[in-house]
């Protein structure tokens, strides 16, 4: 790796199967003109530039890469390897986006009937889905905040701002399906941001009636 | 060779560990390690956290004893599996795991979802994993021989830079890479030696060790080239499909 000569130099890490690390410590053969050794990776190639100023100064600087976003399909391609839950979750997930996008392109052609079908056809895929809560626990807090938005909904068809704000939240959970916790908490803020209620509607009057207790109370004192 | 007669198949020679007599195939290595790695951007948060972290990780591996401390890098050891977590990386390594790799996999998951919390990691740079087969021979000459039975290089005849001896270590590299995904496949002779002359003060216990074994290394790297999200990453699942990729495609290292 030619790190001789004055000015600023950018070399490239990537040089192959043997890639190197620099580190000030260790038994490695010093680079020339730096106080740092080479040192040899444990995996694959790496994305960075190493910058050598005038001065002999070595900076890391990292590549920002323009590569397209990987997908499901990309990190998992083997059919056969997949395991049933995330194979399954895949699947409904496509459909119920899918037919979230077929509502709101009928509501668009003010065809209320199909798009009340449409979402009707999708909420049904739901309870399958939280079979497939083994993903993770931000996936089943997920789909469990999906039922109850479905069910608050008592029935009649969600708004187009409700639909396009369900049809985010499942294509964020298709592409991102083994999510956190706390990226779980964003995707359900964002239904409660529509007026959908995420808690079970027994929770809720169970809550309600609590309030009445507590009232109660406060009356006979 | 007689008329009719079917020429003899690549046969490793049976000594050692793990060895069998048969055509060289994947499935006749020994799994010698394996090694899965993130890459994220600079993770200042391992100052504020590390102990924490290393707190988390002890509770599933009680046993972990550090090799290195320091601020940029924390590395510790459990039993024959290696975790480090340094500033924009952290790999979890095995020596001999199990070949369905199976319990290495959720090792694996759950050190990663570790790193992941702790370092609040929401993306990975880079995601890799690396496995190395080997398979042991009598002698080096035999090793040598058997790699040259795959017909994966052509080795030049005759005497070469003044020497008459056939080339030692044969080595064979190839690189596959997308804008998303890469893999690299080496295929090479290796010949290890282990040399411990025991301290003087010990030479009454210890018998000093000198270990001499070749073999043939198959030597596997599958990573992502692309940036992967953590929500999208389940570790064990994508290393099942990378064992499932890796049986699949080196089979042509051996004419299958």
């Amino acid at each position: 790796m030619p790190l001789t000569g004055t000015g600023s130099v950018v070399v490239p890490i990537d040089t192959g199967v043997a890639r190197f690390h620099l580190s000030q410590a260790g038994a490695h053969t010093p680079l020339p003109g730096t106080g740092f050794s080479k040192k040899e990776d444990l995996v694959g190639p790496s994305r960075e530039v190493m910058v050598l100023d005038a001065n002999g100064v070595v900076s890391f600087a990292h590549k920002v890469s323009n590569a397209p976003r990987l997908s499901q399909s990309d990190l998992y391609p083997v059919r056969h390897a997949f395991s049933p839950e995330h194979v399954t979750a895949l699947r409904l997930l496509g459909l119920a986006v899918k037919r979230t996008e077929r509502a709101l392109r009928a509501m668009n052609d003010a065809d209320e009937i199909a798009a009340d079908i449409e979402v009707q056809k999708a909420q049904v895929l739901l309870p399958e889905l939280f079979c497939c809560r083994s993903l993770g626990d931000g996936f089943g807090g997920v789909v469990n905040g999906l039922l109850s938005a479905f069910e608050s909904l008592e029935g009649s068809p969600p708004n187009v701002l409700q639909l396009r704000t369900l049809n985010g939240v499942l294509s964020v959970l298709r592409d991102k399906p083994f999510l956190s916790s706390e990226e779980a908490d964003e995707q359900l803020e964002q239904l409660e941001a529509v007026d959908l209620c995420l808690h079970p509607p027994e929770l809720v009057k169970f809550l309600s009636s609590d309030e009445n207790i507590g009232s109660s109370d406060e009356n006979v004192r | 060779m007689p008329k009719g007669e079917k020429p003899e198949p690549a046969v490793a020679l049976p000594v050692g560990k793990g060895l069998t007599t048969g055509p060289l195939d994947l499935s006749s290595f020994a799994v010698d390690s394996a090694a899965l790695e993130i890459r994220y951007a600079m993770a200042l948060a391992l100052w504020d956290k590390a102990g924490q972290l290393w707190k988390a990780i002890q509770e599933k591996w009680p046993d972990i004893v550090p090799i290195t401390i320091d601020p940029r890098k924390t590395d510790f050891h459990a039993g024959k599996t290696r975790l480090t977590v340094e500033f924009e990386a952290a790999r979890i390594g095995a020596i001999d795991p199990e070949r369905s790799l199976e319990s290495f996999s959720k090792d694996s998951r759950e050190f990663v979802r570790l790193v992941a919390q702790h370092l609040q990691v929401s993306t990975f740079k880079r995601v890799g994993f690396r496995v190395v087969y080997f398979k042991e021979f009598k002698t080096k000459e035999d090793a040598s021989a058997a790699f040259a039975s795959l017909g994966l290089i052509r080795l030049p005849e005759g005497k070469k830079f003044e020497i008459q001896e056939l080339p030692t270590n044969p080595s064979y590299g190839v690189r596959w890479e997308s804008e998303k995904k890469g893999a690299t496949l080496q295929c090479r002779v290796e010949t290890r030696v282990v040399d411990i002359q025991s301290p003087i003060e010990m030479v009454r216990y210890m018998e000093p060790i000198h270990k001499e074994t070749s073999g043939v290394v198959v030597d596997i790297d599958y990573y992502t080239i692309a940036p992967v999200e953590s929500g999208q990453m389940d570790v064990f699942e994508w290393m099942r499909h990378g064992m499932h990729l890796i049986a699949r495609d080196s089979g042509y290292l051996f004419g299958g």
